[in-house]
């Protein structure tokens, strides 16, 4: 398993911080930068920098230190969150606000910049997010290989894979190398939804990540994509992140009754935890997945901690 | 023989200095022109592209009046709004432009790519509206004005002739 790119990714995403912030960020050691996974600004508190097994702060004179009773800490001004919001919206609000109403902004680099404020509703919708008090810039890592102990358990002929775990457990990095996979070494055609630009991390149509020779449908979003790819592309396997609503599940529907394989991803840390889901239990008896696997934590991003069946999942 | 030559030379500089000064407000209503087609090309395409603001001044800012905003925009680095107020500097000083249209100009940049599609669809009206009103000041200008800049350039050097012989 092959880690590539990491400190240009880290770097990356301390660019898309506001200059004072990013200018401290970029000081931190390389052997602590390489296992960052989240840069998090609140408003007016210290600037939090989460790595797989601790947390890191700040100190005002550039130094790190995992104790906050360190004094004075780097906080994030409200000049700095403005920035940093109008930097990670690359200056372009307009074209990002679907994704802030969605709470999140995918950028340069394919990191995900999860924004929370106040939300402007509207007819029971949100409309935008005003004064934004935490930005948390989660960085995407390709770890090229990290499929390979999923892969030796599943084989390559499975009729339908979900990949669950909680958040922070390497079910992107683990996705996007299977959709690697099948398309390079078993020349399969494979159509990605990446509805959050995650997975191939898409900017100005070129593709930051190495997905093979899938086709990337960008910021679809997901139901829509699995329509537009089972209408247009013939896939052998449709490939999406995060399925998490009932039109997801009907799309999904869809593309079995087509006879294309699915391998999706799903927030869920144990086969209990799947049922108890609304869209959980309809999403297993779409029939679409032979096997579940399920991560483990954060500390062990992307290892597999159990595959079952479907029907062991439904009965659990 | 030096007097009749200095005569000439004074003569057609007070002549050239009425060309200049047409020509300072014939560049302005020009400059402003191009700004208002700016405005429409980005408008349109915000409204269908929604690219990122790069990209859209790349593809919009055609003229070539504009292009000292276009290449110190996408030439830098630094946030949109230092990179558009820096850019007015480029602006080179011969198209004429008032300290009100510049005043526009930076205000106009300092709200470009902050809020929603509709919000800059307005904003883009808004300022169009503005700047099509300077823009129909200084044509009037270019009317009252051209003419009176070459004729009074071409009397004053006249004038000086007539004195000195």
């Amino acid at each position: 398993m092959k880690e590539n790119k990491n400190q240009s990714r880290y770097i990356t995403a301390c660019l898309a911080t506001a200059p004072r912030i990013g200018n401290y960020l970029l000081k931190l050691p390389q052997n602590i930068s390489d296992s960052v996974q989240e840069i998090r600004l609140r408003l007016n508190r210290p600037v939090t920098i989460n790595c797989s097994d601790k947390a890191y702060f700040i100190t005002e004179n550039g130094c790190f230190t995992n104790s906050q009773n360190a004094q004075p800490l780097l906080t994030a001004t409200q000049s700095d969150i403005h920035d940093t919001f109008q930097s990670v919206c690359n200056y372009s609000v307009y074209s990002r606000q679907n994704e802030i109403n969605n709470g999140y902004i995918t950028i340069q680099g394919g990191h995900r910049a999860g924004i929370c404020g106040t939300a402007v509703v509207a007819d029971g919708q949100i409309i935008n997010i005003r004064d934004i008090s935490t930005i948390s810039i989660r960085i995407a890592r390709e770890i090229i290989g990290c499929s390979a102990p999923l892969l030796q358990q599943t084989g390559t002929d499975f009729n339908g894979l979900l990949i669950c775990g909680p958040p922070c457990s390497g079910k992107t990095t683990v996705l996007r190398d299977i959709a690697r996979v099948l398309s390079l070494a078993n020349n399969c055609k494979v159509a990605v939804i990446d509805s959050r630009g995650e997975i191939a991390g898409t900017s100005n149509a070129v593709f930051q990540n190495d997905i093979g020779m899938c086709d990337i449908l960008d910021c679809y979003p997901r139901d829509k994509g699995i329509t537009h790819a089972i209408r247009s592309l013939s896939p052998d396997y449709i490939i999406c992140d995060e399925i998490g609503s009932d039109d997801d599940v009907k799309a999904i529907e869809q593309s079995v009754n087509s006879g294309v394989k699915i391998i999706a991803t799903v927030h869920a840390s144990s086969p209990q935890e799947l049922i108890k889901k609304q869209y959980g239990k309809a999403l297993l008896q779409t029939g679409a997945f032979e096997k579940i696997a399920f991560l483990y934590s954060r500390e062990k991003a992307g290892a597999v901690k159990s595959i079952l069946g479907c029907a062991e999942v439904l009965n659990a | 023989m030096l007097k009749a030559v200095s005569v000439i030379i004074v003569f057609c500089c007070c002549s050239l200095a009425g060309f200049y000064y047409s020509y300072k407000l014939s560049r302005r209503q020009l400059f402003l022109k191009d700004f208002i087609a700016f405005l429409k090309t980005f408008e349109t395409h915000i409204r269908y592209s929604s690219d990122d603001i790069f990209t859209l001044i790349n593809i919009s800012m055609k003229s070539a009046s504009l292009q000292p905003i276009k290449e110190y925009i996408l030439n830098n680095k630094g946030s949109f709004n230092d990179l558009w107020l820096g850019s007015m500097s480029q602006i080179n000083k011969q198209t004429g432009l008032t300290a009100q249209d510049k005043a526009l100009l930076e205000e106009f940049g300092a709200s470009l790519g902050t809020t929603d599609g509709q919000g800059q669809i307005n904003h883009i009206e808004l300022y169009t509206t503005l700047f099509q009103k300077a823009c129909d000041e200084a044509q009037q200008e270019l009317k009252a004005k051209s003419k009176l800049y070459k004729l009074l350039g071409f009397f004053a050097g006249t004038a000086f002739a007539l004195t000195v012989i």
